[in-house]
């Protein structure tokens, strides 16, 4: 415990300059700004964003990325309350009770219970990532090239079962990123590998390149050739505030949401993201009024909303102490962090002590800073709500062209985003998710490295993956979910889980 | 819904243009292309495994998975895929392209173009991308790629110091 304060202390003392919390403020501003924006999710937001930090110092750059992580997250609550699209599958859940809150005049406080939900969410959700960190690191200095393997097939498998949709397509999508990954030339043996003779290719893919394609640019399309229905909530935003006998009433569904999410964001594989639907059955299930849910209930905002904050904050536990990032989100985080040098992994705790708890003591700032930018700004992300989207996306695209330009100078790198940029749509049309491959592409070459460094350790022997106990299980536990997922009980529970009750 | 476009037939009638089965068919594809391109790597070296084995066995199973795939969309029932949304499609990428060309140039045998730097670049590349809608306003559009471009401008060149070339050909970077 004293460590757990010694630590956070260190985290604070980085985090609390004057710099980086200005950064942090910064990041939360236009992380809501542009999460606000219909049409556009927290990966995009991220996408989009990466490039402007790249010009900061590891800390700042990092601390600034997680600010407009949170302030995307929160931007996707508001649009889901106050205009029923919600940027991501998470925020499908707050738009059910929170846009009928909105339209019986009580938005404002359905953004305040959010707010103040994501913020209690967001303090435990904290002090549990300083609590676990030190140990996960050790447990992940214990694995060997053979366990870790084992670990990112689990992780990839649970990623696998949690989505939505096909699992086959989903585990095609996660080939396609891996093999995606191998683009380039092999550091390993020198050999090029798919680059087809294109010498744009041999140094291998950049991930923004493929990250703001997918989520930047094949939105877009999306967007234009299926627009979205919108409907802005012409009534009063009425009182922010909760009186405090509301906050009473929702202190039990947030500290619920809070527990769940937080354990569902720790596991490897997106778990985050069913910890919304899983708080928003539960509050049904216990409520006393489960009539009232899907007409305006506030435990069916507070809760989930919580639930979502508190698992998007702790899917950092995974990144940060084994270096394997559980969703897109996270896996944008690695593109960052290896932009600026670091390889995320349990060797960063010791080796970047100040930049592995500033960015944990950032976590908290950041959701201070969401409850003093976004209830009084409220006024103005309602305005820019009414931006039409014809003026936006032209926006979206300039800054999407000189974000990639800038990361190396090369008006080439512009292009092949395009490409990804169709790429994306053509799999969004055949009902693919982008997510998988994103995660897939990430993990390629760590997954590739641990498997060679495992068989000359074993001297080429594929038993040592089921040799050691910890690999055996963890291999085990993924057939078995993989296995659980396709029998069609199974499914068909898996199905109704991502759809509102 | 994945279904809805701007307009255009479908392409081919029945099973053979089901989303499903389209979508086993382009995972045979990317397989393929992906075997074809990493076939002659070695799967195994002296000291263990080779650069091939994993671009080489994911290939197969990406195969695989297409062919499952194409063998499922046979008694599912996906919806028919509807016309591709050229407008927006080719807008958007013509956007991007006009941005790639302009900025620093092209030499490209036939092609030629000096670099002309953001200060063209920026509001071409808003303009092009913004008739990707049927609802666009040549007016509103002028005067937004306009000021955007001097936003980008101001914010990735001055504000964050990017080396992005500004007007070349006027003022030398």
């Amino acid at each position: 415990m004293g460590d757990v304060i010694g630590n956070l202390g260190l985290g604070f003392s980085v985090a609390l300059t004057l710099k980086n919390v200005a950064l942090c403020f910064l990041g939360c501003l236009i992380g809501t700004l542009v999460g606000v924006l219909p049409g556009v999710g927290p990966v995009a937001t991220i996408a989009i964003l990466l490039p402007i930090t790249m010009s900061l110092d590891p800390i700042g750059a990092l601390i600034m990325l997680a600010g407009i992580y949170y302030g995307a997250q929160y931007g996707g609550s508001t649009t889901a309350i106050l205009v029923n699209i919600p940027g991501e599958a998470t925020a499908v859940v707050t738009a059910l009770d929170g846009h009928q809150m909105a339209r019986n005049g009580e938005a404002g406080l359905a953004l305040g219970l959010a707010a103040i939900g994501s913020f209690i969410a967001g303090t435990i959700a904290t002090l549990l990532i300083a609590a676990l960190a030190a140990p996960m690191t050790k447990l992940g200095l214990l694995f060997g090239p053979s366990e870790y393997f084992a670990l990112m097939i689990m992780g990839l498998v649970f990623a696998v079962v949690l989505a939505r949709g096909s699992v086959l397509k989903a585990v095609a999508m996660i080939v396609f990123g891996v093999l995606l990954s191998c683009v380039g030339t092999d550091l390993e043996t020198g050999r090029e590998r798919l680059t087809f003779g294109v010498h744009h290719l041999y140094d291998g893919i950049e991930f923004v390149v493929i990250a703001m394609g997918l989520f930047g640019f094949a939105e877009i399309l999306k967007n234009i050739a299926d627009p979205e229905k919108r409907d802005v909530v012409r009534a009063r935003i009425g009182r922010l505030l909760p009186t405090a006998a509301e906050i009473r009433g929702n202190l039990a569904p947030i500290l619920r949401g809070t527990a769940l999410g937080s354990v569902l964001g720790i596991l490897p594989g997106n778990g985050a993201i069913l910890a919304p639907f899983a708080s928003y059955a539960i509050e049904k299930r216990v409520s006393r009024q489960p009539e009232t849910f899907g007409k305006g209930a506030q435990a069916g905002v507070a809760g989930p909303e919580s639930a979502n904050n508190a698992g998007a904050q702790t899917s950092f536990i995974p990144l940060l102490t084994l270096g394997l990032p559980p969703n897109a989100v996270m896996a944008l985080m690695v593109g960052a962090m290896l932009i600026q040098g670091i390889v995320p992994g349990p060797q960063v705790i010791d080796r970047n002590p100040q930049l592995f708890w500033g960015l944990i003591a950032s976590m908290w700032i950041g959701n201070v800073m969401l409850l003093i930018i976004n209830l009084p700004l409220i006024g103005i992300w309602v305005r820019l709500l009414a931006v039409p989207y014809r003026l936006l996306f032209p926006a979206i695209v300039l800054f999407c062209c000189i974000g990639v330009y800038s990361l190396s100078n090369d008006a080439t790198a512009v292009l092949m985003t395009g490409l990804f940029g169709l790429i994306g749509y053509a799999l969004y049309r055949l009902d693919f998710e982008p997510a998988p491959l994103a995660l897939g592409f990430v993990l390629g070459k760590l997954l590739e490295e641990k498997l060679r460094q495992a068989l000359i350790i074993s001297n080429g022997d594929p038993t040592t993956f089921v040799g050691s106990p910890i690999s055996a299980s963890l291999l085990g536990l993924a057939v078995f979910a993989l296995a659980l997922s396709l029998l069609p009980r199974v499914r068909r529970g898996r199905d109704t889980a991502f759809k509102e009750s | 819904m994945a279904d809805v476009s701007d307009g255009g037939p479908p392409a081919a009638t029945g099973w053979m243009a089901s989303r499903d089965f389209v979508a086993g068919l382009a995972l045979l594809l990317v397989g393929g292309g992906a075997l074809l391109g990493s076939m002659e790597l070695p799967v195994k070296t002296s000291s263990g495994v080779g650069s091939g084995l994993l671009p080489i066995s994911l290939s197969l199973i990406m195969m695989a998975l297409g062919l499952a795939q194409i063998g499922l969309s046979w008694r599912s029932a996906s919806p028919t895929l509807s016309g591709w949304p050229w407008r927006g499609t080719s807008a958007l990428i013509g956007a991007i392209v006009v941005f790639a060309i302009t900025i620093r140039g092209v030499n490209l045998g036939p092609l030629q173009l000096p670099a002309l730097g953001l200060v063209i670049a920026g509001p071409l590349t808003v303009f092009v991308a913004g008739l990707a809608t049927t609802d666009a306003r040549l007016g509103q559009l002028g005067l937004l790629s306009a000021g955007l471009s001097a936003f980008c401008l101001l914010l990735f060149r001055y504000g964050l110091g990017q080396p992005i070339p500004v007007a070349p050909w006027l003022i030398g970077y």
